[in-house]
């Protein structure tokens, strides 16, 4: 989570006034049960390399205008993959402070071994991050980790976030926050739900100002899986249980200050702090004329200007929202980060008229915007939104791939928030076209030998053609189009390969590959047999898990659909072939027909997908769907000599 | 056959001539448009100059300077480099620019455009390197990328080799050392036969070497690591100094006395671990017995842990440090591993190794061309070879990236060189006997047991145990299990020793079902009993004739058997031919029978050797192609 540094952010802080600060009273220190220290096995999950006991943090604000974190972990060690938890590296936000780290081991015998203050080392780490890090010394099976240390940061309007789950089996998480009079923050809370959701409150008084009373509110959650990365899930922090909490206004008996509470309130601030990147320069102006030529159509002026920051400048693939260079510099560089570069779009749209405004999201890699928390740290990018007339433009010049209007794939989200001068909207992303293809034609023939020769035709579309268009660019084109090829024909010959418009986007992508495979089929007496001579086919189930417990995340839907004309040796005739199939769950369905005529045989394959989120509960629908479609997909075809044509 | 061999450059015979300052060779861009833009190249280096100006032994100055003509995306990965920094090497400026085809410069490097950062790589927790990492590129193609930067050293140690080819095509490339007094240096060269052009002024000397119009470097698949680069030019000097360790390269015996200067002191054990140790090994008759004792104890009370310093990332820190911290890098867990066996009066040292992925050692080449370390105890009977950073090995086994390495033993006569055992085809195995019941739909219900041993049984514990999933039935069965079988489910996976006995093959009993595994359509079945290994075409080189040796992990031998008690009603239509091939690099066989019903299918493979020679290659092409076609064979049931 990336953490504001506006100096209008700041100012506001300035005039806030003392208060006391919360005495915490944390886990002890050391004091370690002899149960615990003579655990061998974990009860509830006998295969766990290490257990968290228990992770506690309190979160308070002092006396001197700073927020506090004080966290304390303590960890059992069941195993030698387990030791690897003694690898410990914090990360924080490089203008915060961490210290007062202490950490050590407790052996199963209670012997103590300290981690020494040379073994803590600092790293600096990309987009404005450090971190801590140290080994924890002393370990060994059956033994006991513990550290704990202290956060400070004169941020105090976002404290740090809070995820329960870990990668281990969590027994306890627990975080409380000390809220003195006048504060009033806001949590937000992610996959928390029910009973758990609710904190419990508890008075507490202030050492240097005894009449008055801070509450403080504690979440605590037990028994929480460890939680690691499955296929199609992009974000693992989207699905982790986690809270955040924001500062959204202060009053005491003098004074009042509002901060972030809206929207809207986010808009002001950052309207304020974008105006300077709206500025356009001489060079910049100068360029204009040349990059939207004679064109007085809007909407085509519209296409070009995105085409320039798309193409005429080199991206720096930096997530912030924040840019660093002005437009004109931008354009001097040639190189900008996505925000940057639509902030360059963004000023030569408004000075073309065109009423075009930033647009905040979370991209997907970032994860899901919390809808009703008005937080400028959820977002990670800064698109374009424009309108013209009843046309609304969302673009992103981020993605060179990426044709007029169409959003990169990790930008593939359902809400931004556009900031209208001093208004903050959420507004809707129309979900991509349906347009995502790949549309295949074979034409090929088998010899009597086995061998197979033809031809395909691959026509792709949308996401399907901006992802292949990316691959061709930035790969060994003829090596890769070569394992499209051998990926379903192990034994494949690439002879020849032809690309049509590689460089139009504007034109779908065509691949033409001719190719033959030799021993294609199995011989066998007088029948030959073979697999459907499928491009584009399913080898194997991605779904291997039994159980799925966060939604399958396919990103944008897709039809997919192989047409193959085959001939076959005259002296075979068909067999058997394979069962037609039709496969229909919802949102997702599979066809798969064959039909034999005089030379040969006409294969039709389609896989559509209509939906791109399966929930958990779908899941097994989902898997076994795709288990059939790879049976189906392994279909053999029989051929047997015609009696005549062997001279019987 | 590529030619190897090693010159010393003495200077005794320096001719003190004038010579000019040094310019950088120019190359104009018009000289770089010429006839170039059509090649079907991500880029062309149109010139690679690197000099290394060495005052003394103490101080060196670095200079790069390239020039790159940027023809399609791929290429601008050339504007991506990296300097690193250490307590040894300060970067003092770096500076690049982009020009068009016709030298008009499009844009400059800016201060900002050059990030800052320390972290630390792969496996290492923390070291105190810091990186300035660099991207630079136009968005335009094509265009000039140049770029200079210069790195002061404090020692000569880090001298840098020259590797004048890449994988796009290298118009020159120049190696320019300059030596302000006389020092003395080693190199070892592979395909670069020239001489340098000699420069003297003085006591200063001026060695510049040129290659023109360089091919791109020869790609193999499965290429063994040591020919990844085919031209090449290395340097060491013949002293020099880290830390104030002052070094030699002038044999294997001074570079190691120099390393074994460096562990000097350090094989203390704590009075604590000196009582571990006396206790752990009072019942044991034999050295080889006390060793394999105190190599499981190295196993279980220590971590790896990777901290790197200064002369850290070559001096290890004592045993001492191990056994208070329990954990250490490959060099830390030596040290307290031979420590532990001195105590017990066992002579044991470090042995400095190349592991194999990194290539093999130039053994007439003493330098340091090192990156681990292991420990060697000469044992009457036999020696043993102990790699203490592993987990899941018997004492004396060695990974397959420390098997058949020369390496430089450290003992009493400073440094040797020797060679690490490795294991034949026959202790590297795979062995599995499967029942299972096919039903007409398709689905198997299977019980089975496999075996691993040597390598296998090292990689398949390390697989099992390190995976993040943790569920150990999980992993195997969407792991293993998965690889020929379509989701597998296991109502049973039982491992046998997985955490222990290594020196005992793994074993894993298991039962389940594959609801898909056999594609049944109306009057036929097919199906594929070669369950668990097979070959397929993208385990065979793409190559038709190969320059270098196909490369294997190791060597290895499989022998699977399959008992499929086949659906009533169904006849035999269709089999692939039993087929036995034998090679001097490998051997195959497949042999089936039906018996009441039961099919009994047994496949065995080999690779004997590591590396399959060039002059084997197309007798191993024929065998693999026959393996390949055997293996992708379906029997073919049919409704009577």
């Amino acid at each position: 989570m990336s953490r504001t540094n506006l100096p209008v952010l700041m100012f506001l802080f300035c005039f806030m006034v003392f208060f006391g600060q919360q005495a915490v009273a944390q886990e002890k220190w050391g004091k370690v049960s002899k149960e615990v220290l003579a655990m061998k096995v974990f009860p509830e999950d006998s295969t766990a390399p290490a257990v968290v006991l228990f992770d506690v943090g309190k979160i308070s604000i002092t006396q001197q205008f700073s927020m506090n974190m004080e966290r304390h972990v303590r960890i059992k060690i069941l195993s030698e993959e387990g030791k690897d938890a003694a690898n410990v590296k914090i990360r924080y936000f490089h203008k915060d402070n961490l210290g007062r780290i202490e950490a050590q081991t407790i052996l199963p015998n209670g012997k103590k071994i300290k981690l020494n203050g040379k073994q803590i080392f600092e790293e600096s780490v990309k987009n404005y991050y450090k971190q801590k890090v140290f080994a924890i010394p002393g370990v060994e099976v059956g033994s006991v980790i513990e550290y704990k240390y202290k956060l400070s940061s004169e941020y105090l309007q976002m404290l740090e976030p809070w995820y329960f789950q870990n990668e281990y089996y969590t027994k306890l998480s627990k975080v409380s926050v000390s809220i003195l009079p006048g504060f009033h923050y806001n949590a937000f809370q992610r996959n928390i739900f029910g009973a758990e959701a609710v904190p419990t409150e508890e008075d507490f008084i202030i050492p240097s100002a005894t009449a008055k009373r801070g509450k403080a509110f504690t979440w605590e959650l037990e028994n929480l899986p460890g939680i690691s990365k499955e296929p199609y899930m992009l974000t693992l922090d989207d699905y982790r249980m986690a809270l955040f909490f924001q500062l959204i206004e202060y009053r005491d008996m003098y004074s009042s200050y509002r901060f972030i509470k809206t929207w809207d309130d986010l808009a002001e601030k950052l309207n304020e702090a974008y105006k300077e990147y709206y500025e356009m320069n001489g060079d910049l102006r100068k360029k204009m004329p040349e990059i939207m030529g004679d064109t007085q159509v809007i909407p085509e002026k519209i296409k070009k200007l995105y085409e320039f920051s798309r193409d005429g400048i080199e991206t720096d693939w930096l997530a912030t929202i924040y840019p660093r260079n002005k437009p004109g510099e931008v354009l001097e560089k040639r190189k900008g980060t996505p925000t940057e570069k639509n902030f360059l779009l963004l000023s030569m749209l408004r000075d073309a008229g065109i009423e075009a405004k930033p647009m905040l999201i979370s991209t997907r890699r970032n994860g899901t915007l919390i809808e009703n928390w008005p937080q400028l740290g959820q977002f990670d990018r800064v698109i374009v939104y424009a309108e013209y007339g009843s046309q609304k433009y969302f673009m992103d010049a981020a993605d060179r791939y990426c044709p007029f209007c169409v959003l990169p794939q990790n930008d593939i989200v359902s809400k931004g928030l556009v900031i209208d001068e001093s208004r903050g909207k959420i507004v809707d992303i129309p979900p991509p076209g349906n347009n995502n293809m790949t549309e295949i034609q074979g034409v090929m023939k088998l010899d009597s030998d086995g061998n197979l020769e033809g031809k395909f035709i691959m026509h792709l579309k949308g996401y399907r053609d901006i992802a292949m268009r990316e691959k061709l660019n930035t790969t060994d084109m003829e090596k890769y189009i070569s394992e499209l090829l051998t990926d379903q024909f192990s034994d494949a010959k690439l002879d020849t390969f032809e690309i049509a418009h590689l460089d139009s986007l504007n034109l779908p992508l065509a691949i033409t590959l001719n190719f033959s495979v030799p021993e294609f089929a199995q011989i066998v007496n007088d029948n030959i047999y073979f697999s459907l001579p499928f491009l584009n086919s399913q080898h194997k189930n991605p779904f291997r898990r039994a159980k799925r417990f966060f939604p399958v995340d396919f990103n944008y839907i897709f039809r997919n659909s192989e047409n193959i004309e085959l001939s076959i040796p005259k002296e075979f005739e068909i067999a058997e072939l394979p069962a037609q199939k039709t496969l229909n769950i919802k949102s997702a369905n599979y066809v798969l027909q064959l039909a034999s005529g005089e030379k040969g045989l006409s294969i039709r394959r389609n896989f559509n997908l209509d939906k791109t989120i399966f929930y958990p509960s779908e899941y097994g629908f989902l898997r076994s769907f795709y288990g059939e479609m790879v049976s189906a997909d392994q279909g053999q075809v029989v051929l047997r000599r015609i009696p005549d044509a062997a001279g019987n | 056959m590529h030619s190897f061999s090693r010159r010393r450059h003495g200077v005794r015979f320096l001719i003190f001539i004038l010579f000019s300052f040094i310019v950088l060779t120019d190359i104009s861009a018009a000289d770089i448009a010429a006839g170039t833009s059509s090649e079907n190249t991500d880029a062309i280096v149109v010139l690679d100059e690197l000099e290394f100006h060495i005052k003394n032994i103490n101080s060196a100055v670095l200079n790069i300077h390239r020039k790159v003509q940027v023809l399609r995306e791929k290429g601008k990965e050339f504007g991506r480099f990296s300097v690193t920094e250490n307590r040894y090497a300060k970067c003092k400026k770096i500076s690049a620019r982009i020009l068009d085809l016709d030298g008009k410069e499009l844009k400059e490097l800016k201060k900002d455009d050059i990030l800052k950062a320390n972290i630390s790589p792969g496996n290492t927790i923390y070291d105190d390197n810091k990186y300035r990492l660099v991207e630079f590129a136009w968005p335009q193609l094509p265009y000039i990328l140049e770029y200079e930067y210069e790195v002061e050293f404090n020692t000569v140690f880090m001298w840098p080799d020259w590797f004048p080819q890449e994988d796009v095509p290298v118009r020159k490339s120049v190696y320019r050392l300059m030596l302000d007094e006389p020092v003395n240096y080693y190199t070892y060269h592979r395909g670069i036969e020239i001489s340098p052009d000699v420069i003297k002024k003085g006591k200063k000397q001026t060695l510049i070497w040129t290659l023109e119009n360089l091919e791109p470097r020869l790609k193999e698949d499965w290429m063994p690591p040591e020919d990844r680069h085919q031209k090449y030019l290395l340097f060491t000097p013949a002293e020099f100094q880290l830390d104030g360790y002052k070094g030699y390269s002038d044999s294997w015996a001074h570079f190691g006395e120099w390393d074994r200067r460096l562990a000097n002191g350090r094989y203390q054990l704590t009075p604590e671990l000196q009582n571990t140790v006396r206790k752990l090994t009072a019942d044991c008759r034999t050295d080889r017995e006390k060793i394999g004792k105190l190599y499981s104890f190295l196993q279980n009370y220590t971590r790896y842990v990777s901290i790197s310093l200064g002369i850290g990332g070559w001096q290890p820190n004592s045993a001492e440090s191990v056994c208070t911290n329990k954990y250490g890098d490959c060099k830390d867990l030596t040290t307290f591993m031979v420590a532990m066996a001195n105590f017990v009066d066992i002579p044991a040292y470090p042995a400095l190794v190349k592991t194999r992925d990194k290539g093999v050692l130039f053994r007439d080449f003493p330098s340091n061309q090192f990156n681990h370390v292991i420990a060697f105890v000469p044992l009457p009977d036999d020696t043993m070879w102990l790699e203490c950073t592993a987990d899941y090995l018997a004492a004396g086994d060695l990974p397959p990236d420390d098997e058949g390495c020369f390496v430089l033993v450290i003992n009493e006569k400073n440094g040797e060189i020797m060679r690490t055992p490795a294991k034949s085809a026959d202790k590297n195995t795979v062995s599995s006997i499967i029942t299972g019941d096919l039903t007409n739909d398709g689905e198997l219900q299977f019980t089975g047991q496999v075996k691993f041993t040597g390598n296998n049984a090292f990689s398949r514990r390390a697989g099992l145990l390190t995976d993040e999933r943790k569920d150990l039935r999980q992993i195997f069965s969407t792991g293993f299990l998965a690889k020929y079988l379509s989701s597998p489910s296991l109502q049973r996976c039982d491992f046998e020793n997985l955490r222990d006995n290594f020196d005992l093959p793994l074993i894993c009993d298991f039962s389940g079902t594959v609801r898909k595994y056999a594609v049944s359509s109306a009057r036929r079945i097919f199906f594929n009993p070669a369950l668990l290994h097979r070959e397929t075409a993208s385990d065979l080189p793409g190559e038709e004739e190969r320059e270098f040796a196909v490369n294997y992990y190791f060597p290895y031998s499989t022998i699977d058997t399959v008992r499929i008690n086949l659906p009533s009603g169904y006849d035999l239509e269709a089999a692939p031919e039993p087929l036995e091939l034998s090679a001097p690099f490998g051997k195959y066989r497949t042999s089936y029978e039906i018996r009441e019903n039961q099919l009994t299918f047994v496949r065995e493979e080999a690779i004997y050797n590591k590396k399959i020679q060039p002059e084997d290659y197309a007798a191993y092409r024929s065998f693999m192609k026959a393996v390949i076609k055997n293996d992708k064979a379906n029997f073919v049931l049919n409704w009577m």
